[in-house]
């Protein structure tokens, strides 16, 4: 399969698609089964994901927690369901808590759209991470995880916001 | 800029679009290009294309000479890199993610297959 494929598509947004030789029906299992997701949602090697704890049910809350093997350092998010159309939709609320109080990630919930399309087997997912500002997906993405992206999306900001 | 020009969000991301574009296709491993040599390459008119210079100029990923009086442009390679650098980072993490899914579908699969012969 082509690697994922992350867009901007608009200065709250990050889009990124990716397709799986897969029927949706066994991707849907693996997006809404924890002990499922937690085996592949561990983000950069040397993390783990130990928290995955999820009610899919519309309103129903989510937990999610990564850890770094090396050095047990935590961080996660949580949220609550918007919304589950059965191997079609799911999208929900996102609060993550960092490593570091002084990084500010934004104090409103971002939204996460996860929508599912089955073409001849294959199965297309594209994750739609809308931020409730600018200023809150700049945050998001310089820190935790996504450490040295700082200073490279600052200049995007710039760049694409204006075009 | 983009904003202040199209209020209607389709335009804007269409305006991205053909900024990306210009700087992909007419900038891109070329030395310098004058606005009428990009028109020419492009199916835009003239004050389209200058807005977008406009706008690609003042995210500095683009430089233009003063002097000659056709203002030609180039590309600033490493900004653009910088640009680049931090989406293919993010890809990678997902990537990182969904490789690993990719494993444990084939596994469901497996399963499933075999769960049918019995």
């Amino acid at each position: 399969m082509k690697p994922a494929e992350a867009s901007l598509p608009s200065d709250t947004e990050v889009l990124v698609k990716r397709s799986f030789d897969a029927p949706v029906k066994l991707v849907w299992r693996a997006y809404m089964e924890p002990d499922l997701m937690r085996r592949w949602c561990s983000g950069l090697p040397g993390w783990s994901m130990p928290v995955c704890e999820m009610d899919m049910r519309v309103g129903g809350k989510y937990r999610w927690r990564w850890r770094s093997d090396e050095n047990g350092q935590e961080f996660g998010c949580t949220g609550e369901v918007l919304e589950v159309s059965p191997h079609t939709k799911i999208a929900h609320t996102q609060i993550w808590d960092v490593i570091d109080p002084s990084d500010s990630m934004g104090s409103e919930p971002s939204i996460v759209t996860v929508t599912f399309h089955e073409v001849n087997g294959i199965t297309n997912v594209a994750t739609s991470i809308k931020f409730a500002s600018k200023a809150d997906r700049d945050a998001a993405f310089s820190t935790g995880m996504t450490d040295g992206m700082e200073t490279s999306y600052k200049l995007l900001d710039g760049v694409l916001v204006e075009m | 800029v983009g904003r202040r020009l199209f209020p209607d969000r389709d335009e804007q991301l269409a305006f991205r679009r053909r900024g990306q574009e210009l700087l992909e296709f007419g900038l891109q491993g070329r030395g310098e290009a004058s606005v009428s040599e990009l028109v020419g390459r492009f199916s835009l008119t003239q004050p389209t294309i200058s807005s977008h210079l406009k706008v690609l100029e003042s995210a500095g990923l683009i430089s233009r000479r003063k002097e000659a009086q056709l203002r030609p442009c180039k590309l600033v390679p490493e900004r653009l890199k910088a640009v680049t650098d931090w989406l293919e980072q993010v890809q990678e993490i997902w990537e990182g993610n969904y490789k690993r899914l990719d494993a444990l579908l084939a596994q469901l699969k497996q399963q499933e297959k075999q769960e049918r012969k019995k």
